[in-house]
């Protein structure tokens, strides 16, 4: 079932033109896609290819121009609605220093819930709930500040998981972290998933798409294609023209796979590729 | 030469280590403590002897917190030396007075999220800024400016009066570049120059490196997070770790202490892994293969060589 | 560095003051920056001091961090006393006269010099005891109990829930806005930037391309913390709850008593002095 819907989505931001006058440029045209309930899903593209604004209009702080988008059948155009689709799908974005709002780590997570008039007992409950899925207990008392990248973003995501939501937007969230904060917060989604989260994955590492349930490829606003990630990386022309490469491993493993090697198709790892390659290599 | 030796001995006239004619950066005994006299006193480099000959391309890695953003500011001088000694090209930074704006003219300083810095009204005057300051006149300056500004592979003539803050990303990061590559600087120093960029932005920057550091020899010293971008452009890599040099050796040699780099929380690039790999099972594949291109290239000459 | 620098200069303790509920020690240090006004003698002033070493030794805060509260203030101290010293005049003779033209001459008179020494004395104390309010209280106990205190003020709709959070959000921005200011200064260094020399124009001038890359990432930054605020569901003050209770102990109650004795004896016998002036044997007091 999908928990969230766009159908033939556009959005047009307000832009100046050279000659001062106020004009319109494109941040996605003509979007139609499912999000399913529980699915892992990656939006990927070249920085100013849409993909923020395509998240952006998943939970209405963006309103399309036209089509329409709905989280749980709810219209996210109908400013009513708007409370009830902010409680469902909660976004993470790309600089965590800009998405705390408190000093402590316990009060930033407090946020969510205290806007929602949660009780006060039920919001310490969910506060270490949610601390507790990120692996992140023992900061509680802490100043984020003090904090790495990885562990700032995922006390982000502690924040955004103490509102219950069923649908997690990691808006760029790994564009500023190093590999060990992008393995950090990739691992918790993951972790998240697998419990029932929905998670939509924005992001232009190919490497942190290799195990998402499906990949979505944007461009230029529009949607270029929908697949499986084998399905994205076997196309390489499609990568090519998106400006998008394959991690490593996968575009060797595919490129011998191509010269008559045996070895497994899309292999990620490239250690096991290597011990394949050596079988190849001794065979006769 | 003896112009900067006589420096050097005239201000440290005991136990000075000469440096070699052609060495862009010597470090010796270098030392760093943050909040020194406070009980806060931490200790950021310990002991760093490091030279680096003049057209290398050398990549710094570690952890955060490891020292090396402390140590590449020492190289411009935006830390001023504690004790030790630290020579960048003739400029002794043990002296008194030493020269901080020559320096800073000829090591270029290109710090993490350099767009960031951005200001002026039109990308042209933010280029010219660095050789404002450095007191190039006026008539040259436009001239440098768009050598650099061509240099990153922006037009000239229809960037210039644009406003820098109505770029799209990668060109602003391309204008930041080129405000620093202006002032044609024999060191460039690099503050993770590809975070936050999409792979083609990431490639475009590589290439603009690695071409400097061939075509014109400039000296790159290059902080990276992203160990195959290491891996694939630099030719010596050196590790920090508690603030003290931990490795300095060639990519290649690094990258086959899976163990060592793993303990770091580094990561090990992946076309490392595959060669270790085929390595660990009899096979050789030449040290010179680093992308997924030249080592396909390379395995089928080996199957070439089983097949024979 | 500019990142060294402590922001509030909270020092972590365990202590009864630290253990006081933010809004009594609020109140208290209100209350003791009035009843220091009454204070009009040195005998009064060693009473204070009295008062005030009693506080710090229960709070344990190092002299020396109380101290350094003061040396931030030092030129505003000497001024004010200097300006005392020059225009107050007494009745009796000058005790100094230097005559500089013909109708401007400084006379230093020993009321002068009394009123100065007092000023002084109620100046730095005023200081010292906010400082043991900021030393021993968190800035984010501090806005709690700021928010709590002013609640009342929405009957007049006062946006004390604004009032708070944009308090809140200043302290949490505090510390990477200090960051990313050392970056730009260090990047404009790196071109050859000059903050050092010239004169104040050229100065002032020099600070441009500082100002505006922190006023662009300071656009940035609050449309990104306004998607994060709207994305956790942020609709203003209307039906919001609070994980943070404060509670009144048993420590709030002993050290409410303590002070509103201690200011309840300076009332009576400075505030209500014309009652008293009459007893001669208090005369002491006054002094």
């Amino acid at each position: 079932m999908a928990i969230i819907k766009l159908d033939n989505v556009s959005y047009y931001y307000k832009a100046y033109n050279d000659d001062g006058t106020v004009g319109t440029a494109m941040g996605v045209e003509g979007v139609t896609l499912d999000i399913e309930q529980g699915s892992f899903v990656a939006l990927v593209g070249h920085n100013g290819c849409g993909k923020s604004t395509l998240a952006k209009l998943l939970n209405g702080l963006l309103v399309p121009a036209s089509g329409t988008v709905t989280v749980n059948g709810l219209d996210t155009s109908v400013k009513d609605n708007i409370f009830e689709i902010r409680k469902n799908v909660g976004m993470v974005f790309q600089n965590p220093d800009n998405q705390m709002v408190a000093s402590i780590v316990e009060e930033d997570v407090a946020f969510g819930p205290e806007n929602l008039g949660v009780a006060q007992p039920e919001i310490v409950e969910r506060v270490y709930g949610a601390l507790e899925q990120v692996g992140m207990s023992e900061y509680a008392k802490r100043s984020p500040h003090r904090l790495s990248g990885g562990q700032k973003q995922r006390i982000a995501i502690a924040g955004a998981l103490a509102i219950r939501p069923q649908v997690l937007v990691l808006d760029e969230s790994t564009a500023m972290l190093d590999p060990l904060g992008r393995r950090e917060v990739l691992q918790v989604a993951h972790q998240l998933n697998a419990e029932g989260l929905t998670v939509v994955l924005i992001t232009h590492f190919m490497e942190e798409v290799l195990d998402c349930d499906k990949v979505v490829v944007m461009n230029g606003g529009h949607v270029v294609k929908t697949g499986t990630p084998n399905e994205i990386f076997n196309d390489e022309q499609l990568l090519n023209d998106v400006g998008l490469k394959a991690p490593r491993a996968v575009a060797l493993a595919k490129k011998l796979a191509d010269a008559g090697f045996a070895v497994t198709a899309n292999c990620a790892d490239a250690r096991m590729l290597g011990g394949e390659v050596c079988r190849n290599l001794t065979k006769k | 030469m003896s112009k900067f030796d006589k420096k050097v001995n005239s201000q440290q006239a005991t136990a000075v280590v000469e440096a070699p004619v052609n060495t862009a950066i010597f470090a010796y005994g270098l030392n760093f403590t943050y909040n020194a006299k406070s009980a806060f006193a931490k200790h950021a480099l310990v002991d760093i002897n490091l030279t680096i000959e003049q057209g290398e391309f050398v990549a710094v890695v570690g952890h955060t917190g490891s020292g090396k953003t402390t140590f590449v500011q020492h190289l411009n001088a935006l830390i001023r030396l504690q004790s030790g000694q630290l020579q960048i090209l003739e400029h002794n930074l043990a002296a008194k007075k030493p020269d901080l704006k020559a320096l800073r003219q000829q090591v270029g300083m290109v710090f993490q999220y350099p767009e960031y810095q951005l200001f002026a009204d039109t990308v042209l005057d933010d280029v010219c800024f660095g050789l404002k300051n450095f007191g190039v006149e006026k008539e040259k300056r436009e001239e440098m400016a768009r050598d650099a500004i061509e240099l990153v592979g922006l037009d000239f003539a229809k960037i210039k009066d644009k406003s820098p803050f109505d770029l799209s990303g990668g060109e602003k990061r391309r204008v930041a570049l080129a405000g620093v590559l202006a002032m044609k600087p024999k060191i460039l120093v690099l503050d993770e120059p590809t975070a936050g960029l999409d792979p083609r932005g990431k490639q475009e920057i590589l290439s603009l490196v690695t071409e400097l550091n061939r075509t014109q020899g400039v000296t790159v010293i290059m902080v990276s997070h992203d160990m195959n971008e290491v891996y694939e452009n630099a030719n010596r890599v050196v590790v920090f770790r508690d603030g003290a040099v931990a490795h300095d050796t060639t990519p290649r040699e690094l990258f086959r202490m899976e163990q060592e780099i793993e303990s770091m929380n580094l990561d090990v690039p992946a076309m490392a892994q595959f060669i270790n790999e085929l390595e660990r099972q009899g096979f050789t594949i030449p040290d010179s293969c680093k992308t997924v291109e030249e080592v396909y290239n390379a395995v089928l000459a080996l199957k070439g060589v089983g097949n024979a | 560095m500019l990142r060294d620098v402590t922001f509030g200069q909270y020092y972590p303790g365990n202590s009864f003051v630290h253990k006081m509920d933010a809004r009594v020690k609020l109140v208290l240090v209100l209350l003791y920056m009035v009843g220091i006004f009454f204070i009009v003698s040195f005998v009064g002033f060693a009473f204070i001091t009295v008062f005030l070493m009693t506080v710090i030794l229960v709070s344990r805060v190092p002299l020396k961090s109380i101290l350094k509260s003061i040396k931030g203030i030092i030129f505003l101290l000497v001024l004010t006393a200097l300006l005392n010293v020059f225009f107050n005049k007494g009745e009796s003779d000058p005790l100094v006269s230097l005559k500089i033209t013909e109708r401007w001459s400084i006379e230093i008179y020993k009321e002068g010099l009394i009123f100065a020494a007092k000023m002084l004395l109620r100046l730095t104390y005023l200081v010292i005891g906010s400082s043991i309010l900021t030393l021993t209280t968190t800035p984010v106990d501090l806005t709690h109990a700021v928010e709590s205190l002013l609640k009342p003020l929405r009957i007049i709709r006062f946006p004390v829930h604004e009032f708070a959070l944009i308090m809140s959000l200043t302290l949490s921005f505090i510390p990477s806005l200090i960051e990313e200011t050392d970056r730009i200064i260090r990047a404009q260094k790196a071109r050859g930037a000059d903050f050092d020399t010239g004169g104040l124009i050229k100065r002032a001038k020099a600070f441009v391309p500082i100002l505006i890359p922190l006023l662009v990432g300071g656009f940035r930054r609050a449309e990104e913390l306004a998607n994060a605020m709207n994305s956790r569901c942020y609709e203003g003050a209307t039906k919001r709850t609070q994980m943070r209770v404060m509670k009144l102990g048993w420590r709030d109650a002993v050290g409410l008593i303590f002070v509103l004795l201690f200011f309840a004896t300076i009332f009576v016998v400075y505030g209500m002095k014309d009652a008293w002036g009459a007893i001669s044997w208090l005369d002491w007091l006054y002094f």
